[in-house]
């Protein structure tokens, strides 16, 4: 019991040094530019994304572990160092936001530390990436060790690894990080609504807050840290909008470094969030500051995409291999004769959604609300609605050009896949509701505004309507 | 909100949590049984033996012991022992710290496999596709292909020819063989061996496809059955065995492995 206990406060309390550390950096970086200030919940995601994301490009590049790791540890410092000078009060949550939550995270960081990883590909994939950054065996030796998917990029394994190795807990312990990032993105979800009394919006995010969980999110598999981390970039550009592009959309393109699919859901990210506002189009033509942050954002987001085919190439790895046998160039030839899977793949995608109808009634629910004739659907939920689309249409053509046996690949591949669409749906229910039932209570919106650098908007901007409109 | 409504909200909070939490998760499997072991939450080791046992399913027990006795002969900390399993590569040695990547086939260790497993077997039998193709799935790994057994309905033709192709997607066979077959005055149902020689060797690992017989000749087949072994032993000596799990060493490297032996022999219960 002792060393249950034991293992479970350290992996925690160094799961949440470290990255929080480095999320303050993000902070004051944001602070500094003017934007609003990141929450705690988004604060720990960005901080956990830099970790990973360090760690990896410096195994990929080759640099020394030591090197890699002082790097990290000085980042973190920095951040907590910057935190204890500013002191950012008013982004901690309240008791009350926090307490629903703890049957969750107790559960959760036992489950952790209790269970090992279990020995089925789907986990073995990432755990033999924890392992191999123990040994930081070079990323040129993947191909010839025999591990699943050498192809695979691994910014959550990296971060899991960072947690086990400098706790010095046993391998399975490191994966709160993983349980701490789903809750990081609900209490980053309440804190956008901190003004709202409402206690029906406050029990319906406790609700989704363990419906939406499940063991899959938190057992090395990567399509929950996958989930939460789209979900994160989604609510990013909920709060940050146009003017954080700049920096959410190279954020987004991070995905791309936890899974293979996650260059496609940052795309559908990007596409949906700017598609959501077409009437824009001319403003940001006209105006210099626009056009200078999409042009920034757009280079971050193919920058951040090409490292790691950059990273397989300096490796020696094949970049053209995206997805195991999955995928070929032959693929596309042959989309025609494989169009007789539609009703397999439509009937399975309905079957998984029936089983679940905690997360298909709320969201069906909030979609016939926010289409109901005279009400107006604003750009947020435009784009939470036009992801949700485009993500199932993204996981219907998988299935549809799948050279994997057909049959397997959906019964083995259709649940994670759509689990990484899961967050974004629930975004969709909770913005729904809080507009609906703030009308009925008659009470203002409480949505944090969404602020734009006054500073430059007052020298480049000839209007105020153009800095401050999101939608 | 005063401190009382937070209070309340909490409060209502936590108990629906607790509500949903327990109506919405699925049933705790057997597998979290033991939670209720003291002794199961005070020691990592309990629990690995206790998901992974010390033979089966994936062998962590006698592995420790294999692997620490290796450990102190093999100089190269990355080497470990061939390791295979009776259904799929569990990559067990990930669970040992440091991992040893690197597979060393002078010895290897058999996790949860029977004397069974080490012979001749019935993989599968065939099923017909409307295409007429044979597919035999198989949800476990196997070494060799020994032999096909062909059951038909004698008729007029000479021969039975057989193509097996790796899977679907294969257009080339990777093996064909012609049976004569021409019989005078036998009637009904015949079989017919087709055997491998040399046997088709790590004809299947890692795959979820079916492979894909074609049979051809103008009979009417009624069944088609594969032979193979599971764990090849050819060049290897058993010389430690506990319950179903055991050590074999390749006979041209005995003498490197004497200690390796003895070390394992000396830790029997």
């Amino acid at each position: 019991m002792i060393e249950f206990a034991r293992i479970s406060l350290i992996a925690s309390v160094v799961a949440l040094i470290g990255p929080l550390g480095v999320g303050w950096l993000w902070a004051t970086a944001l602070t500094h530019r003017g934007e609003s200030q990141p929450t705690v919940g988004m604060n720990y995601w960005l901080g956990l994304m830099s970790v990973g994301a360090l760690i990896l490009l410096g195994h990929g590049l080759g640099l020394s572990q030591t090197l890699v790791v002082l790097l990290v540890a000085a980042a973190s410092a920095a951040g907590w160092v910057l935190w204890l000078m500013r002191n950012y009060k008013e982004t901690r949550p309240g008791l009350t936001t926090v307490l629903p939550l703890v049957p969750l995270a107790v559960a959760g960081i036992g489950y952790c530390v209790l269970d090992p990883v279990q020995m089925w590909d789907s986990y073995l994939i990432w755990l033999a990436r924890v392992r191999l950054l123990e040994q930081w065996t070079s990323l040129s030796r993947f191909g010839e060790l025999g591990i699943i998917y050498p192809e695979y990029p691994y910014l959550g394994a990296a971060a899991w690894w960072w947690t086990e190795w400098t706790a010095r807990v046993p391998v399975e312990s490191g994966r709160v990080i993983f349980l701490f990032t789903y809750l990081a993105f609900f209490l980053a979800v309440l804190a956008r609504q901190e003004q709202t009394t409402s206690i029906r919006i406050r029990l319906l995010w406790v609700f989704f807050a363990y419906a939406c969980f499940s063991l899959d999110i938190i057992n090395g598999y990567q399509d929950g840290f996958l989930m939460a981390s789209a979900g994160m970039v989604a609510l990013a550009f909920l709060q940050w909008g146009d003017r954080g592009a700049v920096w959410i959309m190279p954020l987004a393109a991070a995905l791309s470094l936890i899974k293979t699919e996650g260059a496609i859901l940052s795309l559908i990210l990007v596409v949906c969030w700017f598609g959501a506002s077409v009437s824009r189009v001319p403003t940001v033509q006209a105006n210099r500051l626009d056009r200078r942050v999409l042009l920034l954002g757009a280079v971050g987001f193919v920058s951040m995409l090409a490292i790691w085919p950059s990273l397989q190439l300096h490796n020696g790895l094949d970049p053209a291999n995206v997805q195991g046998a999955a995928f070929r160039i032959r693929s596309l030839g042959i989309v025609v004769t494989q169009a007789d899977r539609f009703p397999t793949i439509l009937r399975a995608i309905g079957l998984y959604y029936a089983q679940r109808p905690w997360i298909t009634l709320p969201f069906l629910a909030a979609v016939a609300v926010s289409l109901v004739p005279g009400e107006r659907l604003d750009r947020q939920r435009r784009f939470l609605l036009g992801f949700v689309a485009l993500h199932l249409l993204f996981v219907i053509t998988i299935f549809w050009l799948t050279q994997e046996p057909f049959e397997w690949h959906l019964a083995a591949a259709l649940p994670r896949l759509l689990l990484q669409g899961r967050l974004v749906m629930f975004l969709f229910v909770f913005e729904t509701a809080t507009l609906w039932w703030a009308r009925l209570e008659h009470i203002s919106i409480a949505r944090q505004p969404i602020p734009s650098p006054q500073r430059l908007a007052e020298v480049v901007h000839t209007g105020r309507a153009q800095t401050k409109r999101t939608f | 909100m005063s401190l009382w409504s937070r209070w309340t909200v909490a409060g209502i909070a936590i108990a629906l949590a607790l509500v949903a939490a327990v109506g919405l998760s699925p049933k705790v499997p057997d597998r979290y049984a033991p939670l209720l072991n003291r002794a199961f939450l005070s020691s990592r080791e309990q629990r690995l033996i206790h998901y992974f046992g010390q033979c089966e399913p994936a062998g962590y027990g006698y592995l420790k012991r294999v692997l620490t006795a290796y450990s102190r002969i093999e100089p190269n900390p990355l080497k470990r022992p061939v390791i295979r399993y009776r259904d799929y590569n569990r990559r067990s040695e990930y669970l040992f710290e440091p991992t040893r990547f690197e597979a060393d086939p002078s010895v290897l260790v058999g996790v949860w496999l029977t004397e069974s497993d080490l012979r001749e077997q019935e993989i599968g039998s065939a099923q017909r596709g409307t295409d007429g193709l044979w597919r035999i799935a198989v949800d476990r790994d196997f070494d060799l292909l020994t032999r096909i057994e062909v059951e038909f309905d004698s008729g007029t033709a000479q021969h039975l020819r057989l193509q097996l192709y790796r899977s679907e997607r294969d257009s080339n066979p990777i093996w064909t063989s012609t049976a004569d077959v021409a019989t005078t005055g036998q009637v009904g149902r015949r079989t017919v061996q087709f055997v491998a020689a040399p046997p088709l060797r790590q004809f299947r690992y890692g795959l979820v496809e079916p492979f894909v017989f074609r049979v051809d000749g103008g009979f009417s087949i009624y069944r088609v059955t594969a032979y193979g072994v599971v764990v090849d032993m050819q060049g290897y000596r058993v010389v430690h065995r506990e319950g179903d799990c055991f050590t074999a060493v390749e006979d041209k490297q005995r003498d490197r492995w004497t200690q390796l032996t003895h070390e394992l022999e000396g830790s029997n219960d």
